[in-house]
């Protein structure tokens, strides 16, 4: 073909690529170091919930750097939370990212939900702002809450009513996960009003982020009117159904 | 007969469907009649989730062609009329062929861009029409701006389809008059990605090369060259089926 029919790149535009933003909520109050009482003896787990914790993240953010395409598509921001909630790590590309690292927040104690999911909330709006600031399209956000307990206050209620409209106006995706038997799945069921929250089986949470890792991609190719189903079958192998 | 316009079309299945093995949801719909008096220019993108949007989309391009140019009087003096009469047409062809493929309506969503033309006395007139995402350009004055915007919604893999319940409130509509060295470019969002900057809603300059080509080449030869870059280069920036409609009038 005659050479002056070829479109060269440099006549061409390049648009960023469309960003999914992922924000994981993650308790790191005390009785995530595995230690409870049975009687009056004190037992240890082994390996420590937040040391299992640790490594599904680690794993999570391995896999979705090894993805074509979701390495250049995902974002991620980690809040942690006991009675407190902190930013561990703020929203930006995974390419160079130094994967965080849990800490149990002793000093503290508590387990405010709330708190940890309206800081989730803001970072996911700031994020959004940013996006269209800057021309870039995205996908729907999704947020991970992970517990263990049950809360020690009431913020959850006033947030809940938030996260809900998000869910049903389709703003937001949201994945409740119990840790544990002690995880309130009543609370967890006001963040999650279209399906039933999830419960992790046992500390299987390198079979959920792996899991997770997979739907990131999926939906970072996914096109325009393109539902994304979940991999249900995939859920079997890190939840109790 | 020297060519008073000339009309190319091509289109290229995405990365993402031939690795996936499905069809190309993108449908490009050309014409031009013998006495160029008048054109048809349209695309429609298939939505991504339905198994029969691909069908959907060769109806809707198939078929609106010919619902503009039996009433394209009409159409052209009142565009507000036109919108619904122009809706229930299309509804109508999609839900016969839902009832008789027993789907239901949904699974035929598709976008729908297009451009009709016709020849009256020593004026040409053309009517355009746009639902959901991709772009529609217009070639004046030795320039190119953007005619009619993608529609999305605000997240990325969302837009608005024909089938959609809020498709009239989404479906807009442009007329005038066609004069030489003048033309419209339709473009799925697919191809898009490559012709258009999102961030300052510019046009690439490939943009202008291509309503140059149409002034030196025969547009079959268009259609080709049009095929052979959104297959070899246009294809490489994007996931997504790439298609591209061009009709362009001639210099005096």
């Amino acid at each position: 073909m005659n050479d002056n029919l070829i479109i060269r790149q440099k006549d061409l535009i390049e648009n960023p690529t469309p960003r999914v933003a992922v924000c994981l909520v993650l308790d790191c109050s005390p009785s995530m170091g595995g230690e409870g009482y049975y009687g009056s003896v004190i037992q240890q787990t082994n390996p420590r919930p937040i040391d299992a914790l640790n490594e599904g993240v680690r794993c999570f953010f391995a896999a979705v750097k090894e993805d074509e395409i979701a390495k250049y598509s995902a974002e991620m921001a980690v809040v942690s939370f006991s009675g407190k909630a902190e930013i561990v790590l703020d929203f930006q590309s995974i390419e160079n990212v130094n994967i965080p690292i849990l800490e149990l927040e002793m000093k503290h104690g508590g387990t405010s939900i709330g708190k940890a999911v309206k800081l989730a909330l803001e970072l996911l709006d700031k994020r959004k702002n940013e996006y269209k600031e800057a021309g870039v399209d995205y996908y729907q956000p999704w947020l991970v809450l992970m517990t263990d307990g049950q809360p020690t206050d009431n913020t959850h209620e006033a947030i809940s009513k938030t996260i809900q409209e998000l869910i049903n106006t389709k703003k937001l995706t949201v994945f409740p996960i119990a840790i544990g038997d002690d995880a309130d799945m009543d609370v967890l069921s006001i963040f999650s009003p279209k399906r039933t929250p999830l419960k992790l089986k046992g500390l299987k949470f390198n079979e959920f982020f792996e899991w997770l890792s997979q739907s990131v991609s999926t939906t970072s190719q996914s096109m325009p009117g393109e539902d994304i189903p979940l991999d249900k079958e995939g859920i079997k192998g890190w939840a109790e159904l | 007969m020297h060519p008073k316009f000339k009309i190319a079309s091509a289109v290229v299945i995405g990365r993402n469907h031939e690795s996936k093995g499905i069809p190309l949801q993108d449908k490009v719909f050309s014409f031009r009649s013998k006495n160029q008096k008048e054109a048809i220019i349209t695309i429609a993108d298939g939505a991504g989730s339905c198994a029969y949007s691909h069908i959907g989309a060769e109806i809707v391009t198939s078929k609106i062609g010919n619902i503009i140019l039996n009433n394209f009087e009409n159409i052209f003096e009142d565009l507000d009329w036109a919108k619904s009469f122009i809706y229930e047409k299309l509804f109508k062809f999609l839900q016969e062929s839902a009832l008789s493929k027993n789907v239901n309506l949904n699974e035929l969503a598709s976008t729908l861009l297009f451009l009709i033309v016709k020849k009256k006395r020593k004026e040409i007139e053309y009517i355009a029409g746009h639902i959901g995402d991709g772009l529609i350009v217009k070639y004046e004055n030795g320039d190119v701006n953007v005619l009619s915007y993608p529609d999305n919604n605000e997240f990325s893999n969302c837009t608005f389809f024909v089938t959609s319940n809020d498709a009239l409130k989404h479906f807009r509509m442009y007329r005038g008059k066609l004069t030489n060295d003048e033309g419209f470019m339709l473009i799925s969002d697919g191809t898009a990605e490559s012709l258009y900057k999102k961030v300052d809603k510019s046009l690439a300059p490939a943009c202008k090369l291509i309503f140059k080509w149409c002034d030196s080449y025969r547009q079959n030869t268009v259609s080709k060259v049009l095929k052979s870059n959104l297959q070899n280069i246009f294809r490489l920036n994007t996931f997504d089926d790439c298609s591209i409609a061009v009709l362009k009038s001639m210099k005096k």
